[in-house]
């Protein structure tokens, strides 16, 4: 008989909750619509946009009155939650930002002793604290567990995720305070009431613990834990500054601190993390105790230190080196344990039932870039997006320093086109508004790099050819046609010139000395990078060719690295800032260049400073000055200049309308134009970009919800001992999909055989085991733990499958109807089928209670991933429950039909019938 | 002649007092080593931000070295760490004292300016609209509601106002914003919920300013919900206390007019502690609250102070805000001691 052992949720990793489940978000019915945007015109679906503060507390409350159509800041958990049923909001998460521990491992002075620089006691803590009551209560299920810097969502968990089994760090509190008993006992330090001494003093810990969100009740679990385990704990609550003021402004060594619930934000989707794993393990990069503040104690691994180096880089061959530095750096984090994760959060981006054309992108939800693009609410040509704030004390659009807040970056994203992005789906840098050829000789070769190809030297400032003998490691073709086809906002055609300008400003910002003292930061920062840029050939009006010594197994990351401008900005207004910072010292592209020399950290949003940029202009258009030189380009007939003085006044022009006209300098490409700007009305207005040439519809933008792998059917029979044995799988999702594998010994832990599943065909795959190996096993459950991925998708899908190795079982299973019985019902539902299998079989085994069968339900359900899952909160709260009755009914659906004693249903059918037939009959004659 | 001679005395002292307040603010700062850890811990922050940004450029880890220390000298200098305290801070509120407020390191104005004085004179009028604006209304509804029930001592109004007033008391403000915010904004949708303007906000002068108002009466009208049971009750008891006094039976007793008798024989008496308490809010209410600020986004001091001590900490904002509330104090005390003399005929100062 065929039957398939229902998945467990294992204390470990309580089933990978369903941040998968997160994304479920958007599954509602509407968002799941086909698009239908309101017209097929250039630039975005809706005429206007506006941006506008709300304070997230009250953010509900708004949304339900209808102030804002959608909240571009995550809510806070209890107020998702709340509004997970409110059927008028579509919400959306994202696992936007992750929570962990750092222990602080300095050894502390003669005489006392710090627990946490005993590397036991610091494992010891990864199986004191209980991921999943943080996630499933403290939480409330908006979140998963974490054991290493990469969650379950993210691609290189797919690396890993064999390390993070093998690692063995389940909550198993027992475990833990034996352990540091040990350690301790160990060290010297004796248990005196309950509490560790050493020296006769007690050991107190300073725990900080943050207070502004649920890191204040994990920290009390934390703190719990620790007092079980014998610490007497000191909590000190605080708020981001106070709290990193202790933690990371004071040394190590004075123990001002001994553990940190610290949390992160999370970024795009990158598929291939190399800062990453560095940031949170390697101490070089200064994340780790120390800081790489000079004169405090610092952690320090000379391993973790030459493997991140090598990652960080590029210095592997291929993606399995790469795979097994990414391995080991997590490996040893894990054994180190100074940093301890804990939970991935799921933020939730609340939208209004109407509003159509979101794009989930993984990372970001529909805080990314393609959202706000695609998105309307029918009848209306406007969306009002509500944000924490439009404006801040450091907000600054500056598109040579930068921007002061994320806010301001928000409201820019929309107003300019990216030339590369990263996939929202396979977190793979992608060509958005131009298109690439890469060509590449790396690891370990070079191309020549044509001597007519261009540099600009910032000693004589012009270009000049870069001569014979200069190689570089790759070689990218830009064509940037998408972006000359169309204008920039304010009517000036965009061309090679706004290219060239660019690449000027930044060579010569960091090679100009002159420049390079006034704008130190951005010069000292920007040459490392350039350093690799070895040279630029202008094939023709579209296309620019860079060489850069930059190497990637992924193509596509070598074309993001060697883009040679963003085009952001046209360059007349590149040009009048650079006036203003260089030459009029009248401002600064920096706040601390603007600190040094007291003048303004331009932002053009502002009427001040874009008052400034304009005098510049007029200025530039009455001396009918241009900057000829970076125009002028060395070629084989002599040199070719691209443009005109009549060409820059008109430039010039253009700009100054645009400031009578709307009151600000931001001049953009992308789908709006910045309309309004208000500081104190903490709002902001954008309009559609309706230029005929702009290349982008609204359908165009549109990319809707990632289609997720699904596992939609599992064959997984008892292993029979000795013999050949095979589970077989299907799945549904995008692109080329595969299947890894883990069988685990659930007694030991003990890995037993891991690898890629076999590919019957696109859909179909097979984990197979030799007689040999199922020769090797012990009678007893096992554990497979299944990872699917796809090259078309940055997220997996992860499943776990008890197997039952039983001969005896197996020898007696009856046949072929309840097997056949049992793939319908798989094809039904799995979580079903699994169910009714291990109610109806007999033959199962003792060990498994109900509990576990509960569990197992619950656990098949966050797998596949379905849109039950997240359809709300008290859902997740009550799956075990849900799981047990559905387990229970199913039960008594099956005692129904197959009694204990074993009668044939039939049988005892029928004899209730002629019972009542008989009864019915003897009433009938006695009222006669 | 007598007069001027005490009140300058008193002067000087609330001077001295002023200096006290800077020294221990700088000593506060300063010696316990809390803003050199608090500038150091921002820039500590901004450099791991910044860390992250630049690997994606900046591939050499020993370039990123280099990178990020030059970064740190320039962060050092920009918020003044690479100056000890004990220059620094003294230096700070030296300059404050000559009214130049100085520049703020991180926060700005609407405008861009870092000026403090542009930046404390941009707020000062966004929290006067809300707290001023409350701390009148509630104190006339005070003066006259709290004079009228002294004379109806024991009466169901006077034990109503009296419960009220605990009430009211006891309410939080921000909990009386949202449950207005709720019935108002969300129910009823009288008035909006939030923020300093509508969206689209107007752009004529008279019209926003009118928008503004609109956005204020939510505000307000919660600030005088939770303050003016409180100050009806208050001057209610100091009225009460003072229409026991002797002067006044013996002005009854002489036959003066009830009116005569409550206004120059209750009411002058008892103005010094109420014009001192209406004097203090004054000051307040130029001070902003954070709490009603935030739920109600308003753009005002407290939200300032709040920023400049726990948001991004700017030092120079923190020593600024302290030396102008320290400034009200001091002003406003010495106008008390001269109009108490004024107010109150028993009041007489000696040398």
């Amino acid at each position: 008989m065929n039957r398939i052992r229902s998945t467990r949720i294992p204390a470990w990793l309580f089933k990978a909750v369903p941040i998968s489940l997160a994304i479920m978000i958007g599954l509602s019915s509407s968002a799941l619509a086909q698009y239908n945007p309101p017209h097929e015109e250039p630039g975005p679906a809706v005429e206007r946009l506006y941006f506008k503060a709300f304070n997230v507390d009250r953010a509900p409350l708004d949304l339900e009155a209808g102030e804002m159509d959608l909240y571009y800041f995550n809510l806070k958990i209890a107020a998702a939650r709340e509004l997970r049923d409110n059927e008028g909001i579509q919400l959306f998460e994202a696992p936007a930002s992750t929570i962990s521990l750092i222990l602080n491992p300095a050894p502390a002075p003669e005489g006392r002793l710090n627990p946490f620089s005993i590397k036991e006691v610091r494992q010891a803590m990864q199986r004191l604290i209980d991921r999943e009551f943080v996630t499933r209560e403290i939480y409330q299920g908006q979140a998963a567990p974490m054991y290493t810097n990469v969650a379950s969502t993210d691609y290189d968990y797919l690396t890993v995720f064999d390390v993070i089994q093998q690692a063995d760090v389940d909550y198993d509190p027992e475990y833990a305070r034996q352990q540091i008993a040990d350690a301790m006992t160990a060290a010297g330090a004796e248990l005196v009431d309950d509490v560790w001494h050493f020296n006769d003093q007690p050991i107190r810990l300073k725990f900080i613990m943050r207070v502004e969100d649920e890191r204040r009740e994990v920290g009390d679990l934390i703190r719990a834990a620790l007092q079980d385990a014998g610490f007497a704990v000191a909590a000190n609550r605080q708020s981001f500054a106070p709290a990193i003021q202790t933690v990371y402004a004071t040394d190590p060594a004075q123990f001002e601190w001994h553990l940190y619930t610290e949390g992160w934000g999370r970024g795009a989707p990158n598929r291939y993390d190399f800062g990453g794993i560095n940031s949170f393990y390697a101490p070089w990069l200064g994340n780790m105790p120390g800081w790489k503040e000079v004169g405090f104690w610092h952690y320090e691994n000379e391993e973790l230190d030459e493997l991140g180096e090598r990652l960080f880089k590029g210095e592997f061959a291929d993606q399995a080196e790469r795979d097994d530095m990414y391995r080991e750096m997590t490996r040893i984090g894990l054994d180190e344990s100074v940093r301890i994760w804990i939970a991935t959060v799921m933020n939730a981006f609340p939208v209004q039932a109407g509003v159509e054309g979101i794009t989930q992108d993984l990372a970001a939800g529909p805080r990314g870039l393609w959202s706000l693009r695609s998105a309307y609410k029918a009848g209306s040509d406007e969306l009002t997006v509500g944000h924490l704030w439009v404006w801040t004390e450091r907000t600054t659009w500056n598109p040579v320093g930068g921007f002061g807040d994320v806010y301001s970056n928000d409201i820019w994203r929309h107003l300019q086109d990216p030339a590369v992005w990263n996939d929202p789906f396979t977190g793979i840098p992608a060509p958005f508004r131009i298109s690439y050829e890469v060509e590449t000789a790396g690891p370990d070769d070079t191309l020549e790099v044509p001597a007519d190809a261009i540099s600009w030297n910032a000693q004589r400032g012009q270009w000049t050819n870069v001569g014979e003998e200069v190689t570089a490691t790759s070689k990218v073709v830009y064509d940037y046609s998408k972006y000359f086809q169309a204008p920039w906002h304010h009517g000036q055609q965009i061309s090679m010139a706004d290219v060239l300008y660019s690449i000027y400003q930044g060579f010569d910002l960091s090679y100009n000395p002159d420049k390079a003292k006034i704008e130190t930061v951005i010069a000292t920062t920007s040459r490392p990078f350039l350093e690799t840029i070895k040279g630029y050939r202008v094939l023709d009006e579209n296309r620019i060719e860079a060489y850069v010594d930059f190497w990637h197994f992924e193509e596509n990351y070598i074309a993001s690295y060697g883009i040679p401008s963003g085009l952001s900005t046209p360059w007349e207004m590149l040009y009048a800032l650079d006036e203003l910072v260089f030459s009029q010292r009248r401002a600064a592209y920096s706040d601390t260049a603007a600190g040094r020399y007291n003048v303004p950290w331009i932002s053009l949003v502002l009427d001040r400073d874009a008052r400034l940029v304009r005098k510049a202009m007029l200025d530039l258009r009455r001396a009918e000055t241009l900057p000829t030189d970076v125009f002028t380009l060395p070629t084989a007939d002599g040199e070719t200049v691209l443009i005109s003085g009549e060409e820059a006044v008109e430039r010039y022009t253009a700009v100054l309308d645009w400031f009578d006209e709307k009151g600000h300098m931001v001049i953009s490409n992308g789908p709006f134009t910045l309309e309004r700007y208000d500081p104190p009305a903490q709002f902001a207005e954008l309009t559609a970009f309706r230029d005929e040439n702009y290349p982008f519809t609204a359908s165009d933008l549109y990319r809707g919800l990632p289609d997720l792998i699904e596992y939609t059917g599992i064959e997984a029979p008892p292993i029979e001992l000795g013999a050949d044995y095979e589970v077989t799988l299907t799945l549904d999702g995008p692109g080329n999909l595969s299947l890894r594998y883990l069988l685990i010994d659930t007694a030991s832990g003990e890995i037993i055989q891991q690898g890629d599943a076999d590919t019957l065909d696109p859909n179909w795959f097979a984990v197979r085991l030799t007689a040999d190996t199922t020769n090797e096993l012990e009678l007893g459950i096992y554990e497979l733990v299944l990872v699917a991925y796809s090259d078309e998708l940055a997220r997996m899908a992860e499943r776990r499958i008890e197997l039952e190795a039983d001969i005896a079982i197996i020898e007696e299973e009856p046949a072929a109807e309840d097997s056949a019985s049992s793939e319908a019902e798989e094809a039904a539902s799995d979580s079903d089928e699994e169910s009714s299998e291990a109610a109806a079989d007999e033959e199962e085994s003792e060990s498994e209670t109900a509990a576990e069968t509960e569990a197992e339900s619950d656990s098949a359900e966050s797998d596949t991933e379905s849109a039950s899952e997240t359809e709300t909160e008290s859902e997740a709260e009550t799956e075990s429950e849900s799981a047990a009755a559905e387990s229970e009914d199913t039960q008594s659906d099956t005692a129904a039909s197959e009694p204990a004693g074993g009668l044939p249903v039939n049988a005892v059918a029928a004899a209730v019938v002629v019972i009542i037939i008989l009864g019915g009959i003897l009433l009938v004659r006695r009222r006669r | 002649m007598s007069l001027l001679r005490p009140l300058l005395v008193r002067s000087l002292t609330m001077v001295g007092v002023f200096f006290v307040v800077l020294l221990m603010l700088v000593l506060t700062l300063g010696l316990t080593g809390f803003s050199d850890r608090i500038l150091s811990a921002t820039i500590g922050e901004q450099l791991r931000a910044e860390r992250t940004a630049l690997a994606e450029t900046i591939r050499d880890p020993d370039e990123m070295e280099k990178v990020l220390e030059k970064r740190r000298e320039e962060l050092e200098i920009f918020y003044g760490l690479s100056t000890p305290w004990y220059y620094r801070l003294p230096r700070t509120a030296l300059r404050v004292l000559t009214l130049d407020l100085g520049e703020a390191r991180t926060l700005r104005s609407f405008d861009g300016s870092n000026r403090v004085f542009d930046i404390v004179t941009e707020r000062v009028p966004n929290s006067m609209l809300l707290l001023t604006t409350s701390l009148i209304i509630t104190a006339t509804i005070g003066i006259i509601a709290g004079a009228y029930l002294a004379t109806r001592q024991g009466s169901w109004l006077d034990r109503f106002v009296s419960g009220f007033a605990a009430v009211s008391f006891a309410v939080p403000t921000w909990w009386i914003g949202i449950l207005l915010i709720l019935i108002l904004s969300i129910q009823l949708r009288i008035l909006p919920s939030g923020g300093m303007y509508s969206t689209p906000p107007p752009t004529q002068p008279l019209p926003r300013f009118f928008d503004l108002v609109a956005h204020a009466l939510l505000p307000v009208i919660t600030l005088v919900l939770v303050s003016f049971g409180p100050s009806i009750y208050s001057i209610r008891t100091i009225t009460l206390n003072i229409a026991q006094e002797d002067h006044v039976k013996i002005a009854r007793a002489k036959g003066l007019p009830e009116s005569r008798v409550r206004l120059r024989h209750i009411l002058r008496v008892a103005a010094p502690p109420i014009v001192t308490g209406l004097m203090f809010g004054l000051a307040g209410s130029l001070s902003g609250s954070i709490l009603v600020e935030t739920v109600f986004n308003w753009q005002g001091m407290g939200r300032l102070y709040y920023d400049a001590l726990a948001g991004t900490p700017d030092e120079n904002v923190i020593v600024a805000l302290t030396f102008i509330f320290t400034l009200m104090y001091v002003v406003i005390r010495i106008v008390l001691e001269a109009l108490y003399v004024f107010l109150d005929p028993r009041v007489r100062y000696t040398d």
